[in-house]
């Protein structure tokens, strides 16, 4: 392997550090366009109603109010169904509302004020309908039918197997079936079983959605400035709802605060650029906190019921699992996210006998969805919660029992993907050796004091990487373009949230050059004008797909500015080496060529300015309607320690210690992996313990940041990262990924710990003090 | 919108001299933002919970989403923007850099300056003290333990 001249595996501080500390980043929000006007949306009071009426005379009629829009003014292209699974929603509702996230009307006016006034000055008549609130009622005989014409509508390819299409209020629903799980059964030595269940929890990214759009009459193009860490796919949404093609719409996205899975599908896009269009202004919207927790999704509440049944000596011989969840009155992400959590059900263990069903189903809710794992935490929580009563009943140490069943190279997981150590990599086995030592270290410290009791709980999970899955190939493509002085353009088209994808892949390219990274620039906003296509930042890709196409382009350059250089001075290319921004003649010290005269020469002698194009093709075996395939490029592995002290008067939990042992292949930039390791260890703390989107006859009941617990400085415990490096045989410099694994395990960690210390199994998130207060007082 | 009721506001914003006509209900972080272009103090919550709007008023530290411009008159306001000089960078902002402190950077100005407020209340903090001093400024990327760790930095404890 090329060696990476001092960038790769250097701590560098993120690209945007001098902006961000200044404070002179620029968020979406903090952009200002002349004449511009604000934008409200009306959204439904009821989750089912019938709308008689909607008579918007009196906000069209104040002072400062610029249009008024219902799905009756609006044009036909924005009134067709909408959605990336199911086209099951429309973005003005007429007839009918679902939920309390429908909207009715859009406002734009001079100032957020008065487009609020307006918004709640437009009368709507309702004949109001009884709603359906859970997943019971949703499958109950005769329940009243959330899309009465359900059957009827467009799917994608990829949901189209699962896809319901007869009258009821099932979305999806899937079976996955490998060997023989009734036998199996009849030959385990012990089986443990449970209901597991997980709750909606909010994103809440710091920044909250925020759009700003700008109609160009003369030109014909509509410019939206967003949120997202996936430009493209939104130029792939927004255009066919303006009805332009893809060239008169252009998706800029400045600093993203944050995304979490929150900010993959539209939001406030389509209704900004809507009044743009039809006022002639460039409009501005965005959700307050309060809308985040209604217009935008949850995560994907879970009920899991699962069996595993083992050999006497810990072998896994069976699982058997069912998967319910409600997806709301949309499905935007939930069925995705339950397939997905579907292929990881297993764990990265080898279960030779496999059965998992799962349904999904419409309610009068609102939207559920992707967040960070994408269904993968909510299945980790059940399956590592049993396999610490599983190693209880068994009598063999959870680690132990985790080893005896951890996948190993040349194993098939139960979609029927081959781990080829060749092309995949295979190390949870290293993720729980290292454990021992950390629950060895945790051991041996902090005694139990006064009512406290003190438990130390290990849990593990895996990630799929690659967002082909979907789409049947994952492709990520960079530009690196020589400048005259021998510095490089980096040009991309990846999402940057916040999780370090543009210093993550400058450091590659340089790794490439040898160059130091104050020579490389990397284009600060994605502009889909000017960017190469990119899927994003989803599904744990960026830095493997993208990553790989900047190694490339990176090489790519290599090889031509030795070329060049070999040329000028009548040297073989083997016989010259690049160091330090200029290629050298081995062996002769002084022969040198900077890159800036090689790019000069260039330009000036052979009409040719050095760019390169950099790709990655990763392509895969999609799910079929049995849900195999092989549909990832590779996974990453985690283990967490989890070490809890409770209150044992009042149940009340507090993590004192959270290692996260994760294998990255690579670690690009050791401090951008620990960042990660670190937030999704108290993300997943946040789910464990505090967080909980509390929903009431399909109302949030606590749509405000003072009634939802995000975790906070004192509940941050004492982090550990232990980062182990198995490099992978296709991802750049050998690395995967780091962002979505670390919350996996986290929750089921911290149950395992409960239930150390206390003797009491929780089963249901979050593992609040109240609920444990109520188990320990009913004595466990 | 103005109307008739305005008040004239005189103001020092980061050091400098501010005169400008403000509707009584104007909230300071619109103010900030909207009139004054100072756009580092961020929207967050609303409701004076996530300090992504903190900023200085004579010292110590408000969260402008929830504070009346009317109410800074004739008194000292220092933002993000205002930590260092232009082209500099106060040792608190490097000590975020050096240690990783931040990822999306929204949160981050308000960290800043509450943290700023921190240490010239106790100028070498423990983690403890940190921790209790910024639990009204939320982060959802970090986990917090870098931000504490910056802060110490600069504090040179």
């Amino acid at each position: 392997m090329h060696s990476a001249g001092g960038t790769v595996g250097a701590r560098a501080p993120l690209l945007e550090a001098d902006a961000i500390v200044t404070g002179r980043a620029r968020f979406t929000t903090d952009l200002y366009r002349p004449g511009m006007l604000h934008a409200r949306l009306r959204y439904s009071d009821h989750p089912r109603a019938r709308v008689l009426g909607i008579d918007a005379r009196r906000a069209r009629a104040m002072p400062g109010v610029a249009a008024v829009v219902t799905a009756a003014e609006a044009p036909p292209e924005f009134n067709q169904r909408i959605g990336l699974s199911v086209r099951d929603r429309r973005l003005l509702a007429d007839r009918m509302v679902r939920c309390v996230n429908d909207v009715l009307a859009v406002v734009a006016a001079e100032d957020e004020a008065i487009a609020q006034a307006a918004v709640d000055a437009i009368e709507v008549e309702y004949e109001v309908l009884p709603p359906v609130l859970t997943f019971a009622e949703a499958i109950a005989p005769g329940a009243p039918l959330v899309h009465e014409d359900k059957p009827g509508y467009e799917t994608a390819d990829y949901i189209r197997p699962f896809f319901s299409p007869t009258v009821d209020n099932v979305a999806t629903r899937l079976r996955l079936e490998v060997g023989d799980v009734e036998a199996a059964r009849r030959h385990s030595a012990a089986v443990v079983a449970g209901t597991f269940v997980t709750q909606r929890m909010e994103h809440f990214s710091l920044e909250p959605h925020a759009a700003l759009a700008e109609w160009d009459e003369v030109g014909g193009r509509l410019t939206v400035w967003c949120s997202t860490g996936k430009p493209f796919r939104f130029l792939n949404q927004l255009a066919p709802l303006v009805g332009l093609p893809m060239s008169r719409v252009r998706i800029v996205t400045p600093h993203v605060g944050g995304d979490f899975g929150g900010k993959g599908q539209l939001a406030v896009e389509p209704y900004v650029a809507l009044l743009a269009r039809l006022t002639r202004r460039p409009v501005k919207g965005g959700y307050t906190r309060t809308e985040e927790f209604i217009a935008s999704s949850h995560k994907t509440a879970f009920e899991i019921e699962l069996e595993l049944g083992f050999a006497a000596d810990g072998r896994l011989l069976f699982l058997r699992g069912d998967l319910r969840s409600d997806t709301g009155a949309y499905d935007s992400y939930a069925s995705m996210v339950q397939i997905h959590g579907a292929t990881h059900l297993t764990g990265p263990y080898r279960v030779p006998n496999v059965l998992i069903t799962g349904t999904v189903v419409y309610t009068n809710n609102v939207s559920s969805g992707s967040f960070r794992g994408f269904g993968s935490p909510q299945v980790s929580f059940a399956r590592e919660s049993l396999l610490d009563e599983a190693a209880r009943q068994l009598g063999i140490d959870p680690i132990e029992l985790r080893l005896r069943n951890a996948w190993r190279p040349g194993d098939v997981t139960a979609t029927g993907q081959v781990l080829d150590p060749e092309r995949i990599g295979v190390s949870i086995a290293d993720t729980l050796e290292a454990a021992r030592g950390v629950v060895q270290e945790f051991s041996a410290s902090t005694p139990e004091v006064g009512g406290r009791r003190r438990g130390i709980g290990v849990a593990s999970g895996h990630q799929g990487i690659g967002g082909g899955i979907w789409a049947g190939a994952d492709v990520g493509t960079v530009i690196v373009k020589a400048n005259f002085d021998g510095s490089m353009a980096v040009n991309v088209g990846v999402g940057d949230v916040g999780q370090g994808a543009s210093t993550a892949l400058a450091q590659i390219v340089a790794g490439e050059l040898r160059l130091p990274l104050g020579q490389l620039v990397v284009n600060a906003e994605r502009d889909t004008d000017l960017a190469p296509y990119d899927g994003g930042a989803s599904a744990s890709r960026q830095l493997f797909v993208t990553g790989s196409a900047a190694q490339a382009a990176g090489a790519l350059m290599r090889a031509r500015l030795l070329e060049i250089a070999g040329q000028v001075l009548e040297v073989a290319t083997e016989d010259l080496v690049l160091e330090d921004g200029a290629v050298h003649v081995r062996g002769s010290p002084g022969r040198r060529l900077s890159f800036g005269e090689i790019v000069r020469h260039a330009l000036q002698r052979l009409g040719e300015q050095p760019i390169t194009v950099g790709r990655f093709a990763g392509p895969v075996v999609r799910l079929d309607a049995n849900l195999r395939g092989a549909p990832f490029q590779a996974f990453d592995y985690v283990t967490t320690v989890a070490e809890v002290e409770v209150d044992a008067e009042t149940g009340v939990v507090r993590v004192t210690r959270l290692a996260t042992i994760q294998d990255v292949g690579r670690a690009i930039n050791p401090m951008i992996v620990e960042g990660q390791m670190e937030g999704g260890a108290v993300q997943g703390l946040g789910f464990a313990l505090l967080e909980e989107v509390v929903l009431e006859g399909g109302y949030v009941v606590n749509p405000h940041a003072f009634d939802y617990r995000l975790p906070r400085f004192p509940d941050a415990p004492s982090l550990k990262n232990v980062i182990l490096e198995h490099p992978n045989p296709r991802g750049p410099y050998g690395a995967k990924a780091a962002g979505e694994a670390p919350l996996i395990p986290v929750a089921a960690a911290i149950a395992n710990a409960i239930r150390d210390a206390t003797g009491v199994r929780m089963n249901r998130l979050p593992m609040s003090g109240e609920s444990l207060f109520e188990r320990l007082s009913r004595g466990g | 919108m103005s109307d008739r009721t305005d008040l004239r506001l005189r103001v020092r914003v980061n050091g400098e001299e501010v005169m400008r006509e403000v509707s009584p209900g104007r909230l300071l972080l619109d103010f900030l933002r909207d009139d004054l272009r100072l756009t580092a103090a961020k929207r967050g919550c609303d409701v004076q919970v996530c300090g992504a709007c903190t900023v200085l008023v004579d010292g110590a530290p408000v969260s402008s989403c929830c504070y009346l411009a009317a109410d800074v008159d004739r008194r000292e306001v220092v933002t993000c923007e205002g930590l260092a000089h232009p082209g500099q960078k106060s040792k608190l902002q490097e000590a975020f850099i050096a240690v990783g402190a931040f990822q999306c950077g929204y949160c981050t100005p308000g960290m800043l300056v509450t943290a700023t407020a921190l240490l010239a209340e106790h100028p070498r903090p423990t983690r403890e003290q940190v921790a209790e001093y910024m639990k009204g400024n939320l982060c959802r990327c970090t986990g917090y333990a870098r931000i504490v760790d910056a802060i110490l930095l600069a504090g040179g404890s």
